[in-house]
C-alpha cells in the first residue's frame, strides 16, 4: 500500500512538473570510475547508478537541481537525494553546456538498520535539444566524493569517482 | 581485477535498477591477532601474519544480500588452520554475485605466490562459485559449497575436480532433498556422516556432508536470517566443524602444502 501511494506521488509530481512551464525532468544513467578510495590511489570501476532529476528554472541561466538516485558501489546500494544548481556556460543552436553542483544525502541499504551517505558533485553536462519541444539528450561528465561512515568499521567507506553518463531531457 | 572497466556498466545496468535491497550487515568480527585483514576495493585478502601459507588459496564467494565482512571471522579459522592459507573474499557488485560472478577467475593475477586455487561460495555465492568452475574448469581444483548447489544449466559432472557440499541440519532455506535433487550436475556423490569418513582418493567425486546442529547463516557472522531454522550448537563449535572439515578436504586432496 505504502509503494503504491509512493508511485501516484510520484507520478503526480511529474505529470505537474512537466506541464509547468520553465522546468524540466530528465533521467539519466552513469558509470562511476575512480581514482582512489579510503586515500588509496588506485584507477578502477565502481559502479552504476540511475538518476533522475528535477530542474525548476529560476534565471535564463540558472536552474535549481532535486534529484534521486539509485546507484552500485561494489558491494554496496545506495539511495541518495541531490539538492543543488546549475549554470549555463555556453549555448550555440541546440548546444547548451552547464555546470552543476549538488549536495547528496541518502543511505546505504542495510539491514537491520540502513547507514547515512553524504557527499557532493560537480558536473559538467553537455545538451543537444531534439526536436522540436523541449526534448534534450545529454552526456555528462565530473567529479564526485561520497562517504559512509557508519561503514567505517567494515571497510572502504569512501570514493572519489569521476561519475560519467547519458540521459534523456524533457 | 584492477582495471579500469567501463564497459561492466553496461553489462550492470539492466539488472542494477531492481535491485533496491538490503543486505545483511556483518555483525562484530572477533578476530586473533595472528590473521592479517586487507581490505581492497574488490576483495578481502586474509593472511595468516606469519607469512607462512599451503600453496593452495581458497576464493570465496559471499552468500546474496550478505556484506563480505560477516565472513572474515569464519574463514579467518581456516586461514590459520593446517599449514595456514591464503583466503580471498570476493566483493560482489549489490551483493549479488549473480551480477558478475567470474571475478574468482580473476584472482591469478594478483596472486602469484600462490599456486592453485579452491572456489568456495555460501548459498547463491556456491551457485556462482560452480558457473565459474563451469566457465574456467582449468583455474581451479576445487569446488565448496556451502548450503549450495548448481543451477541446472552448470554441469559439472564429468569436471575432474573435488566438491565438497556442506549443509546445516537445521537450514531453513536449503533443504538436503533439493541438494540431492541437483546431486546429477557434479561429479559422483559420496554422502558421508562423519568428517573422518572423507575418502583418501577424492577425484572426481562430490562430498557431502551434513554439520549436525547448524543452519544457513552459519557459514557468516550476520545475526539472523530471515526463513532459516534455528542452530543447536554455538557459533564457535559450528565454525571449528566447517574448518575442520575443510581442513580434511584440502589434506587430503594433497593441497596442503606449505609454498617453498
Amino acid at each position: 500500500m505504502k509503494s503504491t501511494k509512493a508511485l501516484l506521488f510520484f507520478i503526480l509530481i511529474s505529470a505537474v512538473a512537466l506541464k509547468l512551464p520553465a522546468q524540466s525532468l530528465d533521467i539519466s544513467i552513469r558509470s562511476y570510475p575512480s581514482s582512489w578510495y579510503n586515500g588509496y590511489f588506485e584507477p578502477a570501476f565502481d559502479g552504476s547508478g540511475l538518476t533522475l532529476a528535477w530542474h525548476p528554472r529560476i534565471t535564463d541561466k540558472l536552474r535549481l537541481t532535486l534529484s534521486g538516485e539509485f546507484d552500485i558501489l561494489r558491494a554496496r546500494s545506495e539511495m541518495l537525494i541531490g539538492t543543488g544548481v546549475s549554470h549555463s556556460l555556453w549555448t550555440k543552436n541546440r548546444l547548451m553546456l552547464s555546470l552543476g553542483a549538488n549536495l547528496l544525502n541518502g543511505i546505504d541499504l542495510y539491514k537491520p538498520h540502513p547507514l547515512y551517505v553524504g557527499g557532493a558533485e560537480a558536473v559538467f553536462r553537455l545538451d543537444c535539444k531534439i526536436g522540436k519541444k523541449n526534448t534534450t539528450l545529454f552526456a555528462l561528465i565530473g567529479a564526485r566524493y561520497t562517504i559512509c561512515p557508519g561503514y567505517k568499521e567494515y571497510g572502504v567507506y569512501q570514493y572519489n569517482s569521476w561519475p560519467v553518463g547519458i540521459g534523456i531531457g524533457f | 581485477m584492477k582495471s579500469f572497466h567501463l564497459l561492466s556498466f553496461f553489462r550492470l545496468s539492466p539488472f542494477a535498477f531492481f535491485l533496491v535491497s538490503c543486505s545483511y550487515l556483518p555483525e562484530k568480527q572477533n578476530l586473533p591477532g595472528v590473521i592479517t585483514v586487507y581490505d581492497y576495493r574488490e576483495y578481502i585478502e586474509l593472511n595468516p601474519t606469519s607469512n607462512h601459507y599451503a600453496k593452495t588459496g581458497l576464493v570465496f564467494y559471499p552468500g546474496g544480500l550478505v556484506d563480505p565482512h560477516a565472513y572474515i571471522e569464519p574463514l579467518s579459522q581456516f586461514a590459520l588452520s593446517g599449514k595456514g592459507h591464503k583466503v580471498v573474499i570476493v566483493k560482489m557488485p549489490a551483493n549479488l554475485a549473480v551480477l558478475d560472478g567470474n571475478q574468482g577467475a580473476w584472482i591469478y593475477d594478483d596472486f602469484p605466490g600462490v599456486r592453485q586455487w579452491v572456489i568456495a561460495g555460501h548459498s547463491l555465492g556456491g551457485v556462482m562459485a560452480c558457473e565459474t568452475v563451469d566457465k574456467y574448469p582449468d583455474f581451479f581444483k576445487g569446488i565448496i559449497l556451502m548450503a549450495a548447489y548448481p543451477q541446472t544449466s552448470t554441469n559439472l559432472n564429468d569436471w575432474n575436480g573435488a566438491v565438497l557440499s556442506l549443509r546445516g541440519q537445521f537450514d531453513g532455506l536449503v533443504d538436503s532433498l533439493t541438494i540431492a535433487s541437483y546431486q546429477g550436475l557434479l561429479p559422483t556423490p559420496y554422502w558421508i556422516t562423519e568428517p573422518s569418513q572423507i575418502p583418501d582418493d577424492q577425484k572426481p567425486m562430490t562430498v557431502y556432508y551434513t554439520v549436525l546442529g547448524g543452519n544457513h547463516a552459519m557459514f557468516g557472522k550476520y545475526g539472523e536470517q530471515k526463513g532459516d531454522g534455528t542452530a543447536t550448537r554455538s557459533r564457535d563449535e559450528l565454525t571449528a566443524d566447517i574448518t575442520l572439515m575443510i581442513l580434511r578436504f584440502f589434506i587430503l586432496n594433497g593441497w596442503e602444502y606449505e609454498i617453498d
